[in-house]
């Protein structure tokens, strides 16, 4: 490259000097890099766009298992919550045949219902519809109370000053019913199982499995052993003093003999099916007075006053006893 | 680099072409190449150094929200998982308890469901803690729902057909409570009327003035609706299903014939004295696989007479 340089002008037929100075070296090198660079950056953001570094191969690998793997499990679960809704609607079905009502919902939703009333509505609606239903919802609850008033007034004259009574007051579930799962039908209008007409249920019906123990809810004597088929079935009756007597009634066999003395939660029989019965249960009175009271009322000793409160709502909400 | 040049050849005293040989083209552009591909790569190599690229954002971003969808799916099995154990519960202790079945065993709810594929075999992504506890979730699930789901079609049937047992077998009096009867002949040995010896009674008898209602005890089919050839006049027998039957003799009426299907509580003739009988009674039997039973075991005496008026309304509205 000793030699000059020179161009050739085919307008002006001349040949000119390429200059080899400082200044238009300088632009070379510069158009050089900067094309270059350009070049690279290109060539890099090509190379990009069609190819992974290995981190991002790895990357997108774990990407594509991690989806594919989700819609798997995804579209597994998706079944199962299938044949999981049809479940719930055989459940209800089965509870709807055997009860002749809507099931009660242990788990899940808080119950914020309080007489049909949702207190979440209550926060849409205007102050004075809220303050009427606050005032019917009062008088449910003073009727109520009015009415269990009778029995407490008597239970409170009873217990002033006389302990005896409280260990022979029927006060404690005839069978052990743990998260209250046994409850069956309570006490009032039901649907009798077999005549399907309206008819008084006088005492609470608890599920069991023939060959439960049954417990004495008081002290007290026994005051009858019924041994038949027909009606309410074997059936016990405990004389508990102060006009408070309690009937077992349905029991497949007896652990007492008529005249006998029973303590709080001695075994005194056996749940069973007998009688006019479409299930094994225990059909259990509580009389005062020869008339039968609520059952519901004689459990404080066992029953917190949430599981009192869950007591009630499932008693009520079964429609059909089963006896 | 590659302009037309000239240079002053010495020799010629001519401008002629700086001629480039091929392979110099080559070398030079191949040097080109190499350092611009240096460039490249240093670059590349610089620029991953400082910041994620593009690709690797999108990707974490992506992994990030299948996480938290696997976290959701979790939630969504464990509300499932709380559903079934819910059910679980009142089919062992409720369900069960009232059909008088047993409980399915803990291990075969707890054993896994033979013969389908364990879907922890089909992940992909094995290495991945929260994958493969996820599968086994839904795996587990899967196992109790099917074992949850056969249990219940099995109690479902046994429901059913308690339902129908429980409408079909004999559970009032065929006669009304207001009404005026009385019961003259219990179930059992007793003397014969008519011969005078010891023999078995198969029913019971309820003597009333002729005309008095007759009513089914229980739903059924009436299978014989005539005159008995063995002295019981005319006489209706109805199968209730499941081996039960009741017969109803000596009647002065009969109001449906064979085939008929019948309600508990519907009208089904009026009591009589035909056939061998002393009086105007009602003979009623009930059977069980062809052998009579007590019909005393299959009514009780706690309906008002408003309450049997009740079903016996019922039965001809339905």
């Amino acid at each position: 490259m000793a030699m000059n340089k020179f161009t050739y002008d085919p307008e002006r037929l001349h040949y000119s000097e390429v200059k080899k100075d400082l200044h238009s070296k300088f632009i070379r090198v510069f158009v050089y890099i900067t094309a270059g660079l350009t070049l690279a950056i290109f060539l890099n953001v090509l190379y990009a766009v069609f190819f992974d570094t290995p981190y991002e191969r790895q990357l997108r690998q774990e990407n594509r298992s991690l989806e594919q793997d989700f819609e798997l499990l995804y579209q597994r679960y998706s079944q199962i919550d299938t044949v999981l809704k049809s479940i719930k609607s055989t459940d209800e079905n089965i509870y709807r045949m055997i009860f002749e009502s809507e099931p009660v919902r242990r788990s899940g939703v808080r119950n914020t219902e309080y007489g049909g009333i949702n207190y979440l509505d209550l926060m849409d609606r205007e102050n004075k519809s809220i303050v009427r239903e606050t005032a019917d919802i009062l008088d449910d609850v003073n009727n109520s109370i009015q009415q269990n008033a009778d029995e407490y007034s008597h239970l409170m004259s009873l217990a002033g000053g006389k302990f005896e009574m409280l260990s022979s007051i029927p006060a404690v579930q005839p069978v052990s019913n743990p998260d209250m799962i046994r409850l069956a039908s309570g006490y009032g209008y039901r649907v009798h199982p077999i005549y399907k007409i309206l008819k008084f249920h006088s005492g609470m019906d608890f599920t069991a499995s023939v060959g439960t123990p049954v417990f004495a809810t008081g002290d007290g004597i026994v005051e009858e052993v019924m041994f038949t088929r027909r009606g309410s079935g074997n059936t016990i009756v405990i004389n508990h003093g102060s006009g408070y007597k309690t009937s077992y009634s349905h029991l497949d066999g007896f652990n007492v003999k008529k005249g006998q003395k029973v303590k709080r939660k001695n075994v005194i029989g056996w749940v069973g099916n007998t009688g006019l019965s479409v299930a094994p249960h225990l059909h259990y009175e509580v009389l005062l007075h020869d008339k039968p009271v609520n059952p519901v009322n004689y459990f404080f000793l066992e029953l917190t006053p949430a599981q009192y409160d869950k007591m009630i709502e499932l008693s009520i909400k079964s429609g059909q006893s089963f006896d | 680099m590659f302009k037309k040049r000239y240079y002053l050849n010495p020799e010629t005293l001519r401008f002629e072409r700086v001629s480039h040989p091929f392979c110099k083209k080559i070398r030079f552009t191949s040097a080109v190449v190499v350092i611009l591909l240096f460039i490249s790569v240093g670059l590349r190599y610089g620029y991953d150094q400082i910041a994620d690229s593009p690709k690797v954002v999108f990707f974490i971003e992506s992994n990030k929200r299948l996480v938290s969808s696997y976290n959701l799916l979790n939630n969504q099995i464990n509300k499932s998982e709380k559903l079934l154990s819910d059910i679980q519960k009142r089919d062992d202790h409720f369900y069960r308890a009232i059909l008088d079945v047993s409980p399915i065993p803990r291990s075969i709810r707890d054993a896994g469901v033979g013969g389908s594929e364990n879907i922890s075999d089909l992940l992909l992504s094995r290495s991945a803690g929260f994958v493969t506890t996820t599968a086994n979730m839904v795996e587990k699930l899967a196992n109790r729902v099917k074992i949850q789901s056969l249990s219940l079609e099995e109690l479902e049937d046994i429901a059913y057909h308690q339902r129908k047992l429980i409408a079909g077998k004999p559970s009032i009096q065929p006669i009304a409570p207001s009404d005026s009867f009385w019961l003259t002949s219990t179930y059992g040995m007793r003397s014969d009327p008519f011969t005078r010896g010891r023999r078995m009674h198969p029913g019971i008898d309820l003597a009333g003035r002729v005309g008095l209602q007759i009513y089914a005890t229980g739903d059924g089919l009436v299978m014989e609706a005539a005159v008995s050839r063995h002295g019981y006049g005319k006489e209706v027998l109805i199968d209730h299903g499941y081996g039960y039957r009741s017969r109803y003799a000596h009647l002065h009426k009969i109001f449906v014939k064979q085939g008929d299907m019948v309600k508990r509580g519907q009208l089904i003739g009026l009591l009589g004295s035909t056939g061998r009988s002393t009086g105007p009674h009602l003979h009623y039997e009930v059977l069980f696989y062809g052998k009579p039973l007590n019909p005393m075991y299959f009514y009780y005496e706690n309906l008002t007479p408003d309450e049997y008026t009740q079903i016996v309304s019922q039965a001809s509205s339905k």
